[in-house]
């Protein structure tokens, strides 16, 4: 499991990080200030920084100072769009640059994207007896391997991110196929797919009048 | 052209110009004294010779002899004939009357000299013979005899001719010397200009902080003087816009800010709740955070409005009792009071009257009692006025935390906040202190704070006096 | 124009300009001697003639002398003048029985002096041919004398005694000019003063005198020239004469030249 160091003074903001991360499968752990940021550095070893760049004490700049000599890799989370200011970023030595107000889906591609760059990914999904990796876009059951396709793994890997949580049917067609849904049949479909070759008829549960759920440890 | 180059054509032209009349002038001058002197001379001879030819005839006369032409012919030969004694003389005898009138007796007076040319008795004047001018003179004799006699005015020219030889390579030299001279003097009093055109360009390239700084005491001084007063008008000029710039620069950055956070947290949580149906306990956390950031929103873009509004119209000021702004807004901050631990206010009624915006100050005040509240939970706040001399000091005094002194400044700059996290918590936008600041100024005062952490701060709003009006005038 | 070929330009024209304006001086001195030559102007001191006077001419000289002379010897032909100068004048005769009688040598003279007289155009022709006439029919005996100053008086007579002084001329011996002329005529004659006297001045060369004018006011008015600065009068008269002796009446005509000093009427 990937740790993720997120800066953020704005609560709500490092709430929602927090919440999307935990969500899609990492160890979130948040600071409010810079002080408390390098402490954070210091104490332990991350894989991956969220850094707000306008904090109170030291700024997004100077943590990057600290982090870099670590390996660590950063991404930079601001308001401040202009390409001056990006450019700046990206050449102190941050490996992304996010621009306030982001959606979060991006947030999480993002995030995987640089820990996959950095070698850090490898990134894997686990739920009960099923790891998806998604570097090598490889799915074992109980240690055998599954063949799934395309639109399955995508289907698969969505229910595994939002785990514990109902996922709307045409948010969950949007997210797959893309584009607006015209019918049920397809995603239904392939539920019932997915069910019969995990074998987790239990597991994914159908949410009446939303869509679908993966249940909880 | 370079401006000294032409100050040297042009002194040198003047010069020139001037040397040449003079020295025609001078040399003129002499030559005429000249000419006059020979014309004195001349005339002497003239008169001998016309005395002696009458004296001749008289003297025929006087023995009864008759006068004849050989006789005088050879008389006036004889007299004329140049014996190598000072300048020659060529001279003629004509009858002017009888038979032989227009005849000449003798003349050896040049061949191509009509007789039209000839001046008449007692005048005199000048005739040319080949490149030699001859001065004539003509006098009537007894018996009806005319004489001319002519001299060479040769030696007037010669030495004219000398003169302005000697004249002309004076004039040369007066030239060439003039030409160095002037070539010197006018670099050197050109320096300045150099100078300051040097200084100018270097200015104009941007260069504001440079002065010129030629201190002479001509129109070039005057001209560095007003050039450097005018780079200094635009170092301001500039240094004023670029900070205007800057300054609406950092308020677009910090807006964007406050403006962005929110909506982020709107969005992401919105989108969370549109995409999935996450637990109870979340949907309860997303909605409420979905709604504080929006009431952040509110908040901010109802004190922006004030403020650009603030900014576009001019405001009617008339005279407004201060006691029941004062009351009006303690009125309006009720809940604010209420949420910060129920914290008290006291104000004393003073009966001043101010020229003001009603409902602004009532803004005014009511926005330092909320951030009084804010700062003290639970304190007490007071509000006081009195005036002094054309001008009153409303005060808004609380105990709360107090602002750092390093802060102390920022504190009314837009969407500054000293505790970002509280204020946010507590659904500030920063906006508030701007606002009043910016109150205080559209009613012709100023704000002041003063604060000791830990303490409490005071706020001092600065307004024009108003007179009372008559028992049951209007507000 | 390029600014600097402009530059070359207006340093040329600068350089170019020198010239001229340093040669100013010879402009103005052609200029100035064009204009003097051909230029009149009166003299600073005109030469003013000399005033002839009568001393100035031999003739009146002469005459004026024989008058001082004729006064001083009035007594006899010795004179002396005060400061030891002694002189003689012998004054010559006047009546025939005085004089010389002329050969014809004389009268061929005589004859010359009357010719030049008409040829000069004082005495008509007529008048010298009637003269001659009467001089050849009578076989007209003619007397001289002279002075000491050498005027010669010639005087012819006619008639059957002659008795008739037909001429009687006074000439200065030396230059031949005559000073008095009395001839008598037959009737019949004409002269004009106003023509005959300028003629007469002209032939005495006189007319250097340059004043010779009618002596308006005087007797002389209209048969007499006067100059003011030879002091001397030219009269030319003509009238009848009756002779007692003949009982015949005659013309004259006589011309006079003496020294004459007229009172200047203001």
């Amino acid at each position: 499991m990937n740790r993720i160091l997120i800066v953020e003074d704005e609560q709500t903001i490092s709430r929602l990080i927090q919440v999307s991360l935990t969500r899609a499968g990492y160890e979130c752990t948040v600071a409010n200030d810079g002080v408390s940021a390098a402490d954070l550095i210091e104490a332990n070893d991350f894989d991956l920084a969220l850094l707000d760049i306008m904090l109170p004490g030291l700024d997004g700049y100077d943590l990057l100072e600290y982090l870099r000599p670590m390996g660590t890799p950063v991404i930079f989370i601001t308001a401040k769009s202009s390409v001056k200011d990006r450019v700046k970023g990206l050449s102190l030595g941050a490996d992304d640059y996010l621009v306030k107000p982001f959606e979060v889906e991006e947030l999480i591609a993002r995030v995987e994207a640089v820990l996959r760059r950095t070698g850090r990914g490898g990134q894997t999904l686990t739920a009960f007896d099923v790891t998806l990796d998604l570097a090598e876009r490889r799915v074992t059951c109980g240690g055998r391997d599954v063949d799934l396709t395309p639109r399955e793994f995508a289907l698969l890997e969505q229910l595994m991110r939002n785990r514990g949580a109902a996922l709307y049917r045409d948010v969950l067609y949007e997210r797959v196929w893309g584009g607006e849904m015209t019918d049920t049949r397809t995603l239904d479909l392939h539920i019932q797919r997915l069910r019969k070759k995990l074998n987790w008829h239990d597991k994914i549960e159908t949410v009446y009048r939303v869509g679908y759920r993966l249940k909880k440890e | 052209m370079r401006f000294s180059e032409k100050l040297v054509c042009t002194i040198l032209l003047v010069v020139v110009t001037f040397f040449a009349l003079g020295g025609s002038a001078l040399l003129y001058g002499d030559f005429r004294d000249r000419l006059s002197s020979m014309a004195a001379q001349e005339q002497t001879r003239h008169s001998m010779l016309c005395y002696t030819l009458e004296n001749r005839i008289l003297t025929l006369h006087r023995q009864g002899d008759p006068v004849t032409e050989e006789d005088l012919q050879g008389y006036v030969n004889e007299l004329v004939t140049p014996d190598g004694n000072g300048p020659a003389q060529l001279a003629a005898l004509f009858h002017t009357a009888g038979d032989a009138a227009g005849e000449a007796v003798y003349s050896c007076l040049p061949a191509d000299w009509a007789a039209d040319m000839l001046p008449g008795n007692g005048q005199e004047t000048i005739l040319r013979s080949g490149d030699t001018l001859w001065r004539v003179y003509c006098s009537a004799l007894l018996d009806d005899w005319t004489l001319y006699t002519a001299y060479d005015l040769t030696e007037a020219f010669s030495a004219r001719a000398r003169s302005l030889q000697r004249f002309l390579l004076l004039e040369a030299a007066v030239v060439i010397g003039a030409a160095a001279a002037a070539a010197i003097f006018s670099r050197k009093l050109i320096r300045p200009l150099a100078l300051l055109n040097r200084a100018s360009r270097q200015i104009a390239a941007g260069n504001y902080a440079l002065r010129t700084d030629v201190r002479t005491d001509d129109e070039i001084g005057q001209l560095s003087e007003s050039f450097d007063s005018m780079a200094a008008a635009v170092q301001d000029k500039v240094a004023a816009l670029e900070l205007s710039v800057q300054q609406r620069e950092d308020f677009m950055g910090a807006f964007t800010h406050e403006l962005k956070t929110p909506m982020t947290g709107i969005l992401g949580y919105a989108d969370l709740l549109r995409s999935m149906q996450p637990d109870p306990q979340e949907q309860r956390e997303a909605a409420g955070a979905i709604y504080h950031e929006a009431h952040r929103l509110e908040n901010l873009s109802v004190k922006l409005l004030q403020l650009l509004h603030l900014d576009e119209e001019e405001l009617q000021l008339e005279p407004i009792s201060l006691d029941r702004a004062v009351t009006q807004a303690v009125k309006a901050a009720r809940p604010a009071l209420d949420q910060n631990e129920h914290a008290r206010v006291e104000a004393l009624s003073t009966g001043l009257w101010v020229q003001g915006d009603a409902d602004l100050l009532c803004d005014l005040v009511l926005n330092l009692i909320t951030n009084a509240a804010k700062a003290g939970p639970g304190k007490t706040i007071t509000v006081t006025a009195q005036q002094v001399g054309r001008t009153v000091l409303l005060r808004v005094r609380d105990q709360g935390c107090g602002i750092p002194a390093d802060q102390l400044a920022r504190v009314t700059e837009p969407f500054y906040m000293v505790d970002k996290s509280r204020a946010r918590k507590q659904g500030g936008s920063g906006l508030g202190l701007a606002l009043c600041t910016r109150i205080a100024q559209a009613h012709g005062g100023t704000l002041t704070i003063e604060s000791e952490p830990g303490k409490g701060t005071a706020v001092t709003v600065t307004l024009q006096a108003a007179p009372q009006p008559e028992q049951g005038g209007a507000r | 124009m390029k600014p600097k070929a402009k530059r070359g330009l207006l340093l040329a024209v600068c350089a170019a300009a020198i010239v001229p304006l340093a040669a100013i001086p010879l402009g103005w001195f052609a200029l100035t001697d064009a204009a003097m030559v051909g230029q009149t102007r009166g003299q600073q001191t005109p030469y003013t003639s000399l005033v002839p006077t009568g001393d100035d001419y031999y003739l009146l000289r002469q005459l004026n002398t024989r008058v001082e002379l004729a006064r001083r010897s009035c007594t006899g032909p010795m004179y002396s003048t005060g400061d030891g100068v002694e002189g003689m004048y012998l004054s010559g005769a006047t009546y025939s029985g005085g004089m010389t009688y002329a050969a014809d040598d004389m009268q061929q003279y005589r004859d010359e002096v009357l010719q030049t007289l008409v040829e000069g155009g004082v005495l008509p022709q007529a008048w010298w041919d009637q003269v001659k006439e009467e001089i050849d029919y009578w076989a007209a005996p003619t007397y001289y004398s002279t002075d000491s100053l050498g005027f010669l008086r010639l005087k012819t007579y006619v008639g059957e005694n002659s008795q008739v002084c037909l001429l009687n001329m006074e000439v200065d011996s030396r230059t031949g000019k005559v000073v008095a002329l009395w001839i008598s005529a037959l009737q019949g004659h004409e002269i004009d003063p106003a023509a005959a006297l300028p003629a007469w001045v002209e032939l005495n060369e006189l007319d250097g005198l340059g004043d010779w004018t009618v002596p308006t006011g005087t007797d002389y008015e209209q048969s007499g020239l006067y100059s003011h600065n030879g002091q001397a009068l030219m009269t030319c008269a003509t009238g009848l004469d009756t002779y007692s002796s003949s009982s015949e009446t005659r013309q004259f005509l006589s011309l006079q030249l003496g020294p004459y000093t007229q009172e200047v009427d203001g």
